[in-house]
């Protein structure tokens, strides 16, 4: 059940194992995923947007909510949106970890040409099997990570500020370099589409490469590669095909609606609106998180793939009930008898969606629900 | 972070296995329903010198945004751990279980704060009210109100 989980420790046995740290920082505390729709608290915490609304959306009425990592005061409306953390974090995963990690297990593997100087080798015995071929410069030259493989070299320029990352748990591999000098054609690979090309070109041709592989995945209708310019285009893409819901949803003070009252609000919103008045407040509750946290996205998502977000999040309450006090059976059934509404709702919105916007967001929708599958 | 709840608890399950803080390990987890960790106090305290306890946890799918359900369970060869913070039916008084969780705590976190609450322990006697407190405990602990007994113990 464990297989398909991205984590921080699966660099760990590649001779990258630093970037287990970015890797760690690039993820939210609270559901330990990469960040979806980065929000920065008042205190300088980041979170994505969702988990932190649901955050503040559990804590009781009489309290008020505090940030999960050193619990100051935190304001909902004052969430802002962390924009550099989100364009790293989708160009990390958008294929960037995956190409690197590849590249970083392959380095592993092939470790012929690797050298070796004794001193080192005695400081990180249990890193040295995996690891031998990749030593990070820490002299005055850009800090570069070097792959060699049976067949080629590939040179990764990670950043010149490297060394403000705090080092890995895991024994490094600090201290000494490998020369590019035994290369064969002085040529290496892109760790995305694998065309040889040279280490410089290689800097500059990842981002486009990324971007294209992401436009044409989505086989949506985006801009051709007219508008390369920094911004990455894998976040821009569908501006002009975004869906036309902006609008923040206010929050409700359910104690002073009455049950068909806030049953309406919920008919309002086309979301089920049935059982009783917890229910009602649990699901309002929770669309409203899942509404705004939309909102925070760069590309939102159709509102098709809310409504399914809702279904799977009741689907779960349903498999995994706080307390014991309904037989699970019980709720079992309740959850068979009310999945076709969900099933209306979706395929309605789905009607109702232009043809265009839909497209983008159902190819998006699928890779969430793939490593969503994967995660179980 | 949809399915996000049993992703995560995936993940801590990953960490436990692989990189387990000493003293702690998991005993059983096949599902995200329910897992049984066990802890030892690592230092020589004598009172729970050379013994093995027993955690269950039970995950809703708000965890991590609410607090698991934990509690000591005895079984073959295996005690609830004396100490005045921990009832006779395996409930513990702790202010991380209650009002003081926060969803960046994990099992590991958790498990590590109780060790270590065994640890500091120096008094080998249940909680003033245990007798009564047991007789009339709701089934899960996260229906009990505690009022936090100070941490100096
Ligand atoms: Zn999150
Ligand atoms: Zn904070
Ligand atoms: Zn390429």
């Amino acid at each position: 059940m464990d297989a398909d989980i991205t984590d921080p420790s699966d660099w760990l046995s590649t001779p990258l194992s630093s970037l287990s740290t970015l890797d760690a920082l690039l993820r939210c505390r609270i559901c330990r995923d990469l960040y979806t729709a980065p929000m920065v608290t008042e205190c300088a915490h980041s979170f994505c947007s969702l988990c932190i609304r649901k955050c503040i959306a559990a804590t009781p009425a009489s309290e008020h909510p505090c940030c999960p990592i050193c619990r100051a005061a935190v304001t909902e409306v004052k969430l802002r949106r962390n924009q550099v953390v989100e364009e790293v974090v989708g160009w990390f995963r958008a294929g960037a970890r995956e190409g690197l990690l590849s590249v970083a297990r392959e380095g592993g593997k092939g470790r012929k040409r690797a050298r070796v100087d004794d001193q080192d080798e005695k400081r990180s015995e249990a890193a040295s099997s995996a690891a031998a071929e990749v030593r990070r410069s820490t002299r005055a030259r850009p800090t570069a990570y070097v792959v060699s493989t049976s067949s080629s070299t590939s040179l990764l320029t990670i950043t010149s500020s490297y060394q403000e990352i705090p080092p890995s748990p895991e024994p490094t591999t600090d201290g000494a370099y490998v020369n590019l000098d035994d290369d064969d054609d002085g040529l290496v690979p892109c760790p995305v589409c694998d065309k040889r090309m040279t280490v410089k070109q290689v800097t500059r041709h990842i981002d486009s490469c990324l971007s294209l592989k992401a436009n044409t995945s989505s086989s949506s209708s985006t801009t051709p590669s007219s508008s390369t310019s920094t911004k990455p285009k894998t976040l821009l893409a569908s501006s002009s095909t975004t869906p036309p819901h902006q609008k923040r949803l206010p929050k409700i003070q359910y104690s002073m609606l009455s049950e068909p009252k806030l049953r309406q609000k919920l008919q309002d919103l086309k979301i089920p609106s049935h059982g009783n008045k917890q229910a009602l407040q649990a699901r309002h509750s929770e669309w409203v998180s899942i509404w705004n946290a939309n909102v925070d996205r760069s590309v939102p998502r159709a509102k098709t793939q809310l409504l399914r977000e809702l279904a799977a999040w009741e689907e779960s309450l349903d498999r995994f009930p706080a307390g014991s006090r309904v037989s699970a059976e019980g709720l079992e059934e309740w959850g068979v008898k009310h999945k076709g509404d969900f099933r209306e709702l979706i395929a309605q919105a789905r009607r109702n969606l232009p043809k265009r916007a839909e497209a983008k967001a159902e190819v998006e929708g699928e890779a969430e629900l793939e490593s969503d599958k994967a995660a179980e | 972070m949809i399915g996000g709840f049993t992703k995560r608890l995936g993940r801590e399950l990953n960490d436990l296995k692989n990189n387990p803080a000493v003293g702690i390990s998991v005993f059983q987890a096949n599902d995200f329903r329910i897992w049984l960790i066990d802890i030892k106090v690592m230092d020589d305290n004598p009172i729970y010198a050379g013994k093995t306890f027993r955690l269950q946890f039970r995950f809703a799918s708000s965890y991590p945004i609410e607090a698991p359900e934990v509690q000591f369970v005895a079984s073959y060869g295996i005690e609830i751990p004396v100490h005045p913070h921990i009832y006779s039916n395996g409930h513990i008084c702790l202010d991380v279980l209650g009002s003081g969780w926060s969803p960046v705590q994990t099992v590991a976190s958790v498990a590590m704060s109780i060790q270590s609450m065994l640890a500091g322990n120096d008094r080998n006697e249940r909680p003033p009210d245990d007798a009564r407190y047991v007789a009339h405990a709701p089934i899960s602990p996260k229906n009990t109100r505690f009022v936090y007994h100070d941490d100096t113990v």
